[in-house]
């Protein structure tokens, strides 16, 4: 039996691909790429989360953490 | 008492007005009287009457118990004629507070409106003001009385008679024989006494010598008088005493005379209750008469007060429901021995708790108890001092009588702020803890819990790497109740069925804890605060695809139990094989998802009825079915429609 996280993600990009504006969206799949260890991904879902107007602090923070020196804030800044 | 001066020189008694819609005018008419008014009660929160006191500056509220709580009170005229009320009045006003009873403080009113033609009635408010303030004893005011009474009904003579035990003594008498001071009636040998019992009201005689209702009383006859003027004094539906006046003339004492002397006779019964002399069943408006424990009226307002209280205090109250059920399994409702039961029960509860407790009947046959400045803790201390002494109960003539006894705990003001709120939530808390079929103790389901061993806490001992996932239920549990109490309910669901198919123990407790967790996965997603939890739980359709996955993983790194991480992550494959995820079907499904996916959705048919969105237990179990073969395991559907009907 595999616990792994794919079918979420796999769930939550289906779901995007439908509605590419669900700033929740986006914020859920960023803190299930950042569990599964996929860090640029979720950090490129992070942004899209916050240009829809979500508050993404407590992700960031969880993710700044994480990466430890890592500058997330300028990554996000200037992912696309 | 208050130094102040009125002008008179009597000190100025603090009042409390409860019922002032009953004589609203009496403020008005109180002014002149050495009174300050500083609190006013009234049922009716918009009558006019109120609004002048607030004018005035006097605190108004429509809870009287309210004003009860005030130690500074010298004296409070209650105008609510109801003797429940006055009983209640009685048990919380402090006690150095005197009270002028409904019949007393409407003749107030009237004779605040009367006085020229009730000059006599004005020297009595005199004299009982006196009393009141400590001036005047209580023999020497019931002797005014007797005077005033006389003098209003224009008699030469008069006694008033009361007794504790036994036969009637004269009291206080004015112008009587020798023969009628030595009078001592008792009741049972069909004289005057026993007709005032009977009648319950006043008795004229205007001719003694002939009248047929005295041919018992030689005494009368001999006494000279002609006319006979007999009032009772009832208190509590008991004969306490009587005022008798008598006069020469036949035919000298009219009906439509009474009407101030009813008023001074519930002023002497209530003078002569207060001094002890006339001490009765006062406790009959507030006490169960089977049981001897309070009622639940009594209950009730003392819970609305202790509250007022915790809330001054900053102290918690808890609340034990008991509900209790034969060995057989039925209500004793049902039995003839309820009434001995109840005795046997009461008596033992009173002996198993603390002075300071309150005890009630409630319900016809549960109990409830008050437990003041008492947390969660100490209360299931108390509660499982209880389940020990009340589990078998010895009954005369019968033997030892094994009992089911539930009992729900609900403490302010974690599981209630409102006091009937912590009164259904303690019953509910029994209600649930019923469902066991053994003796249990259970919390209202969002602060402690007791799930027949399942609790986080003995699950934390056994697996202290689920520590902090249960932590994080904890937490959400204390903002979101509901969402504790369902992890809480589905985990004794799902062991019910467990049990029901005959697992292993290990295995059980593993399909319990899944119960517990199953929804983790909602709950646990790095950086997921409150706010944003509630946006992904409002997008429904997403999260159920994706929770269960989530709490699977979190929790494949803290155990190792295949139990709980099946049951977790397949606990929303449907039966039929629509479910996330992968698509599972039928008996592919692990037995753990298919056992938690009844739970699950039977633990909402009962949140639906307990919020009356289901209409019965029938119903319940019809809707049950009703997913059975398509989302649910047909065969763990009657698994557990059936452990929960057989118990």
């Amino acid at each position: 039996m595999v616990y792994e996280l794919g079918p979420a993600i796999e769930a939550l990009q289906r779901a995007l691909q439908r509605d590419p504006s669900n700033g929740i969206y986006h914020y859920a799949c960023a803190a299930l790429l950042a569990l599964d260890g996929d860090l640029q991904g979720a950090v490129q879902h992070l942004h899209r989360a916050e240009q829809q107007g979500v508050d993404v602090t407590p992700l960031r923070e969880w993710l700044r953490r994480k990466r430890g020196s890592i500058n997330l804030g300028q990554e996000a800044d200037s992912s696309p | 008492m208050d130094t102040r001066k009125s002008e008179a020189g009597f000190p100025r008694m603090r009042t409390a007005i409860i019922g002032l819609s009953q004589a609203p005018d009496l403020l008005e008419q109180l002014q002149e009287a050495p009174l300050e008014v500083l609190g006013v009660a009234d049922f009716d929160p918009s009558h006019p009457c109120l609004r002048d006191a607030r004018e005035k500056g006097i605190f108004v509220t429509h809870d009287y118990t309210e004003l009860l709580e005030r130690s500074d009170l010298d004296l409070i005229i209650n105008l609510i004629q109801d003797r429940t009320v006055e009983a209640i009045i009685q048990q919380l006003k402090p006690d150095r507070t005197r009270v002028v009873h409904a019949a007393i403080s409407s003749f107030l009113a009237a004779f605040c409106r009367e006085t020229v033609t009730h000059r006599i009635l004005l020297e009595l408010m005199g004299d009982l003001a006196r009393h009141l303030g400590g001036f005047l004893d209580p023999r020497t005011l019931t002797g005014r009385i007797l005077q005033g009474a006389m003098r209003i009904m224009e008699a030469p003579a008069g006694g008033i008679w009361s007794r504790k035990e036994g036969p009637f003594l004269l009291l206080k008498g004015i112008g009587l024989p020798s023969s009628l001071q030595l009078y001592s009636p008792s009741l049972g040998n069909a004289g005057l006494f026993d007709l005032l019992m009977e009648e319950r009201r006043v008795i004229l005689s205007g001719e003694i010598p002939s009248d047929p209702l005295l041919q018992q009383e030689k005494i009368f006859r001999d006494s000279g008088f002609r006319s006979l003027l007999a009032f009772p004094l009832i208190r509590e539906f008991d004969l306490r005493g009587a005022i008798l006046l008598f006069h020469e003339e036949p035919n000298h004492f009219l009906k439509e005379h009474l009407r101030p002397l009813e008023v001074l006779g519930d002023l002497v019964c209530q003078i002569l209750e207060a001094e002890g002399a006339l001490k009765g069943p006062r406790d009959l408006l507030i006490r169960d008469e089977i049981t001897g424990l309070y009622n639940e009226v009594y209950f009730l307002d003392r819970l609305k007060a202790e509250i007022r209280r915790a809330n001054r205090n900053e102290s918690p109250i808890s609340v034990l429901y008991l509900h209790l059920r034969s060995d057989h399994g039925m209500e004793y409702a049902d039995q003839i021995m309820i009434r001995p039961y109840l005795r046997a029960i009461s008596s033992e509860l009173m002996s198993s708790i603390r002075n300071v407790d309150v005890p009630a009947r409630y319900k016809q046959n549960d109990f409830v108890v008050l437990l003041p400045d008492t947390s969660s803790e100490e209360a299931l201390q108390i509660a499982e001092r209880l389940l020990e002494r009340l589990s078998l109960i010895r009954l005369e003539g019968i033997g030892e009588v094994s009992v089911q006894l539930n009992i729900g705990i609900a403490t302010y003001p974690d599981h209630a702020t409102q006091p009937k709120e912590l009164l259904d939530n303690a019953e509910l808390a029994a209600f649930l803890a019923g469902r066991d079929r053994e003796s249990t103790v259970r919390f209202f389901p969002t602060g402690r819990f007791e799930l027949n061993g399942l609790t986080p806490e003995g699950i934390i001992r056994k697996f202290p790497a689920l520590t902090e996932v249960f932590q994080v239920l904890v937490a959400q549990g204390t903002r979101e109740p509901q969402t504790y109490r369902h992890a809480q309910e589905v985990a004794y669901y799902a062991s019910l069925i467990a049990k029901g198919l005959d697992l292993p123990p290990e295995r059980i407790l593993e399909i319990g804890m899944a119960g517990w967790l199953h929804d983790i996965g909602k709950l646990t997603l790095p950086g997921l605060n409150g706010d944003l939890q509630k946006k992904l739980l409002r997008l429904a359709q997403i999260n159920r695809r994706i929770h269960p996955t989530i709490g699977a993983y979190i929790l494949k790194n803290l155990v190792r139990s295949s139990s709980l991480l099946k049951g977790v992550l397949y606990h929303h494959a449907r039966y039929d094989g629509h479910g996330e995820p992968h698509g599972l079907r039928g008996e592919s499904i692990p037995l753990e998802a298919r056992i938690l996916a009844v739970a699950d959705f039977y633990q909402h048919l009962q949140s639906d009825l307990e919020r009356r969105k289901v209409s019965s237990q029938r119903e319940v179990f019809r809707e049950l079915r009703r997913k059975s073969g398509s989302e649910l395991d047909p065969r763990l559907v009657e698994c557990l429609i059936r452990r929960v009907t057989a118990g």
